[in-house]
């Protein structure tokens, strides 16, 4: 249902997320954050996702929240349309930026 | 000035204690257990005061003290009023003086009783019909001494007239004369020197139901604060999204209840000014909301937009049941006293008094959280004569402190502090609630028990569910304890809250019909519903529906396409996939197609994160798609359902709980019903192609007649 793929340069890592990312998939999302260790910055990639709901953006916002205690940079790239826009809705967008404004 | 206070206080209770020792030496040893136990139920009488929902507190001790009158004498009232003044003071602190004033003000007032009753001819001891009016003058001069001699003090204290609390008081004072003369004459009746049996258990009975008028009526008492609490949460929810300062509404509320009451209007008045202004800004829900973000003038069109939220205010307090007169008052809440307000330029008188009073308590909200470095209060008088309601700007200053709040003040009501017997200002209301309660509550049947039931006579009788209670009275018997238990009849359905209280070897029984209490219970929750219901069907501009489970039925009878248990994690996306497979065939846009499968996805996850297991239902009825979830859990608790639908980012478990939010931004229309049995949601989508590419929240605000066609609208009017 879901492939996390983790690519790490240096250490910048990159988890892109293949498929849906839903109550049943999150696990696979949480163990894969779980795993990364050693971090300068960590973009999530959603190109290749292709459905999520509220429970999914739980996961996404726990990475957010997880790169505001240890201290570092986080970006989601790849959002389609569809996604871009419940992120809107639910506020995800603005967390992040609120929370970016606070590091600077 | 207190000092001439104390030294009325003081007085009094000197007075009191010269009459006192005067009567005193007279008093019957032989009659002393009695009145004691009399001045025992009577003390506990004061501790357990009935409050009625005017916030007047009701105690029925002096039923006892007449009773002891008319019974034994006028020197066994006195100890019965000591006794219970004495006893007050052990469950509450109060001021010494006061104590020592009650004490004098309770022994004069009796004397006074008690001396007009054996001059009209009464004598203690053989009450007959003929003394009917002599007892009727006691009380009369009973209660009018007692009352007397408080708003003395009370004028002192609360710096009010003594005429106007006279005046305030009258109702008040006429229901607790009425009661305490039925009650008082009744147990008098029952009142034989050589056989008391039926007497004593008559006494024990008055106190029963005080106990139980005193449980129906902070039952009324909470629902009403509860409805009031949950009318403040939903505007404070709206002023959120708006970026109106969150308790604006809340506070011009408070503020134009406490101007009605100063302006002793009555109480319906006061109930339909305070919605009013906990509503009048509810239309701009449905204008632009970047009016109200934006910072700086605002344009003439943006004006014009703006002053539509009266109307579109007054439009939606109309449909909430009961509110229709509070509609005008917000209709015109914007007018000016010198006619230059909006939407019709009324002036002076011609503008409703809810309206005037709303607006100058809205002004001043306003003034005091904008003053900017100014000073709020002459910013404030500047507005008489203009914007408002000269009488009412004196009146606002008079009573307003200009001081911003920093802790909310939950309490509505203002304490009044206690001298004797605590009358406060009254309502017009007492009689309703006097007539429903205490007349049903007086259904119910007295009997003891000696191996058979008897009456008060010692006659045997039949007693209603005989054999489920004769176990409860046997138990009571052989193990000297008391038994209470509910018992019904299912025959026809009334429930009986039983006592079986020991006596030595006889039990006395007595059993309440307590099924009124509990309708009345169930009709005040399921008011309460149809309130919840017709204010979120307002606020979310018809696009949610708190539904019954019958209403809910008719979803079923249309074309079943699909359905999928839902019980572990992978069958959300069971789900999905199934309702996926069916919009690929009926053609439905991409778009449309995500939308739904996202709240298909987020009602079948909160099955799994509400309760155990449940089931979606796909159905198709053209032109409407609908996804039905429903499951087995405990359901959504009545006031968490505004949170839990309304706010975003709200569940009442902790998670992220963006599910309602979501459905009611995406679908066309979101029914749900919940109760204990479990909660059903259904999703509806409409599926015409020609529709626009994206449901959104509508600004139109009549665009619910279009959204659907289905025949569920919610009783908007005629209440309950």
């Amino acid at each position: 249902m879901v492939k996390i793929h983790h690519v790490q340069t240096d250490r910048h890592h990159v988890l892109e997320v293949e498929g849906v990312l839903d109550i049943f998939t999150i696990e696979n999302f949480d163990a894969a954050l779980e795993e990364i260790q050693d971090v300068s910055s960590l973009t999530i990639d959603f190109s290749r996702l292709t459905f999520i709901d509220s429970t999914g953006i739980g996961a996404i916002l726990r990475a957010i929240h997880l790169s505001q205690e240890q201290g570092f940079p986080i970006s989601l790239t790849g959002m389609n349309e569809e996604i871009l826009d419940m992120f809107e809705t639910v506020g995800v967008l603005r967390v992040l930026e609120a929370l970016q404004k606070g590091e600077k | 000035m207190p000092r001439i206070l104390n030294s009325y206080l003081y007085t009094v209770f000197a007075l009191g204690m010269a009459v006192l020792f005067c009567y005193f030496p007279k008093l019957n040893p032989g009659s002393l257990l009695a009145v004691m136990i009399l001045a025992i139920i009577a003390g506990f009488m004061e501790k357990y005061l009935v409050e009625l929902p005017n916030g007047t507190l009701f105690s029925g001790a002096a039923i006892f003290t007449f009773t002891a009158l008319l019974c034994y004498g006028l020197p066994e009232a006195m100890m019965v009023e000591v006794v219970v003044v004495l006893s007050s003071t052990v469950f509450d602190r109060v001021q010494l003086s006061y104590i020592l004033f009650n004490i004098g003000q309770f022994v004069l007032s009796i004397a006074a009783a008690g001396n007009t009753y054996l001059w009209l001819g009464g004598t203690p001891g053989s009450f007959a019909w003929s003394d009917l009016p002599h007892f009727l003058a006691a009380l009369l001069v009973y209660n009018l001494v007692n009352s007397g001699l408080v708003f003395v003090a009370l004028s002192h204290i609360q710096n009010k007239n003594y005429f106007v609390l006279w005046y305030d008081s009258l109702q008040d004072i006429a229901l607790i004369y009425t009661v305490t003369f039925s009650l008082g004459l009744r147990l008098v009746l029952t009142f034989r020197a050589d056989n008391q049996t039926q007497f004593w258990i008559e006494a024990i009975f008055i106190f029963f139901i005080f106990l139980a008028l005193r449980y129906a009526f902070r039952l009324f008492i909470e629902l009403r604060k509860t409805y009031l609490t949950s009318m403040e949460s939903f505007t404070n929810i709206t002023e959120d999204k708006l970026s109106i300062s969150v308790g604006h509404a809340t506070r011009v509320g408070r503020l134009a209840r406490q101007i009605a009451e100063e302006l002793k209007l009555s109480q319906t008045e006061i109930d339909a000014i305070h919605y009013a202004a906990l509503f009048h800004d509810l239309g701009k829900v449905q204008v632009k909301d970047s009016i109200y973000k934006k910072r700086g003038p605002r344009t003439l069109e943006e004006e014009k937009e703006h002053r539509k939220h009266v109307e579109i205010s007054a439009e939606m307090v109309k449909e909430i049941s009961g509110l229709e007169k509070a509609a005008e008052f917000v209709l015109y809440h914007h007018e000016q006293w010198d006619g230059r307000g909006y939407p019709t330029g009324k002036k002076g008188e011609e503008i409703p008094l809810g309206a005037r009073i709303i607006a100058a308590a809205n002004e001043y909200d306003h003034v005091l959280y904008h003053a900017k470095g100014k000073n709020p209060k002459s910013e404030y008088a500047k507005l008489a004569d203009n914007k408002l309601d000269p009488r009412l700007v004196k009146l606002v200053m008079k009573i307003a402190d200009f001081h911003i709040e920093t802790e909310e003040t939950a309490q509505v009501d203002n304490q009044v502090e206690v001298v004797g017997p605590s009358l406060s200002p009254s309502g017009a209301r007492i009689k309703i609630y006097q007539s429903k309660l205490l007349q049903k509550i007086g259904a119910c049947l007295l009997a003891v028990y000696d191996d058979t039931f008897r009456n008060g006579k010692g006659e045997p009788i039949d007693i209603p569910l005989g054999q489920h209670i004769l176990p409860l009275v046997k138990r009571a018997r052989e193990q000297h304890v008391q038994v209470r238990e509910f018992v019904e009849d299912t025959a026809n359905g009334k429930v009986y809250d039983v006592y079986c209280v020991p006596y030595r070897d006889v039990v006395y029984l007595s059993l309440f019909d307590a099924s009124t209490i509990i309708d009345y219970e169930q009709k005040q929750e399921e008011r309460i519903k149809l309130l919840y219901r017709d204010v979120i069907y307002s606020v979310t501009q018809g696009k949610m529906l708190l539904s019954d489970d019958q209403e809910i039925a008719q979803f079923y009878r249309s074309e079943l396409l699909a359905e999928v248990p839902i019980t572990a994690k992978k069958d959300v996306a069971i789900c999905r996939d199934q309702v996926s497979k069916h919009l690929d065939r009926l053609g439905v846009p991409e778009k449309m197609k995500f939308s739904i499968l996202l709240c298909t996805s987020e009602a079948a996850t909160n099955v799994l994160k509400h309760a155990i297991d449940g089931r979606m239902k796909l159905f198709v009825d053209e032109p409407f798609l609908r996804v039905i979830v429903e499951d087995n859990g405990s359901g959504i608790e009545l006031s968490e359902i505004p949170k839990s639908t309304l706010m975003t980012g709200y569940s009442s478990k902790v998670s992220m709980g963006h599910g309602f939010s979501l459905m009611l931004k995406l679908m066309n229309r979101v029914v749900l019903s919940t109760g204990p049995q479990g909660t059903t949601v259904v999703l509806e989508a409409k599926l015409d192609s020609d529709r626009e590419a994206e449901p959104r929240l509508s600004h139109a605000p009549h665009s619910v007649d279009s959204l659907s066609s289905i025949p569920v609208q919610p009783v908007l009017r005629g209440g309950t």
